[in-house]
């Protein structure tokens, strides 16, 4: 069921998003870390992914890429490393965009838990270098910045709203 | 954007003085002697603060007066909405293809072992 919720505290450096899924856990663990599963759900639509490699285990390193249906949309390369896996409950993973953003500023720790046959599933993405929000937003101050401060604004209100 | 240039505007606003300095320019420039006030720390140790923040495009120097007046400057802050934004929109349909193939799989072979 479509009932994912979007959290960015302020005074934190993380966005957490939880969702359910009607299917067993195990089911829900397989679809995420296997390949095969993998290119048939992650990233926009519209969208198809290559896995490049997917080395799932401590240390091993994932690159997917992102192609469009619409040809003028570039390409995406994004890739990472698997940082710590404990099956069928959660892994964590760093997430970089080539050329954009590199994997060392991003961990997302994905977390699974089964009550009545349904799979609630967690993410917590940790911004490393990002007390960005807090400073900037959460403290509600003033900035001269006001579009763009606006804009974060209204973005962080929209987060917590879905 | 070019590369990097949202790891460097991160890396910037990830110390409480800069976003403190920033803060302070959000209500209009200041020089460097204005911004050093409320901090227990040399001039020299602010004006390092203030490079590590013009070099991510956060604030500008004034080259007019002598006193070189700091400014806030917006657009980097943009990049990082715009990031946020393309992750939370990245996952959340994401998240809502695999609603689907869970449901695909099951559908496809509903006596399959649950592992």
């Amino acid at each position: 069921m479509d009932d994912l919720t979007v959290i960015a505290p302020p005074g934190e450096t993380t966005i957490t998003m939880t969702r359910s899924f009607n299917a067993p856990q195990t089911l829900v663990w397989k679809a995420m870390t296997e390949r095969e599963h993998i290119v048939r759900w992650w990233g926009l639509k519209n969208s198809k992914v290559t896995v490049l490699a997917h080395d799932f285990r401590v240390a091993g390193e994932w690159r997917f890429e992102q192609a469009y249906a619409d040809a003028d949309t570039p390409n995406m390369v994004f890739y990472g490393s698997y940082r710590e896996i404990s099956p069928i409950a959660s892994y964590t993973n760093s997430f970089g965009i080539e050329g954009m953003y590199p994997d060392d500023g991003l961990l997302e720790t994905h977390s699974l838990a089964e009550r009545d046959g349904v799979t609630y599933y967690t993410s917590v993405s940790r911004f490393q270098t990002v007390e960005a929000r807090d400073g900037m937003v959460g403290s509600g101050m003033e900035y001269g910045a006001r579009e763009s401060m606006n804009q974060l604004d209204e973005l962080l209100v929209a987060l917590q709203q879905r | 954007m070019s590369a990097d240039r949202l790891s460097i505007t991160f890396a910037a606003l990830a110390d409480p003085t800069r976003r403190g300095i920033l803060a302070r320019l959000a209500r209009g420039q200041a020089s460097v002697n204005e911004l050093a006030e409320p901090y227990d720390m040399s001039l020299a140790a602010v004006s390092k603060h203030l490079k590590v923040l013009e070099r991510a495009g956060l604030i500008s120097r004034g080259r007019e007066a002598q006193w070189r007046p700091c400014r806030l400057e917006a657009a980097p802050m943009r990049d990082v909405a715009d990031f946020i934004e393309f992750y939370r929109r990245f996952w959340d349909e994401s998240l809502d293809r695999l609603g689907d193939y869970l449901a695909e799989l099951q559908k496809a072979d509903p006596d399959a072992p649950k592992n």
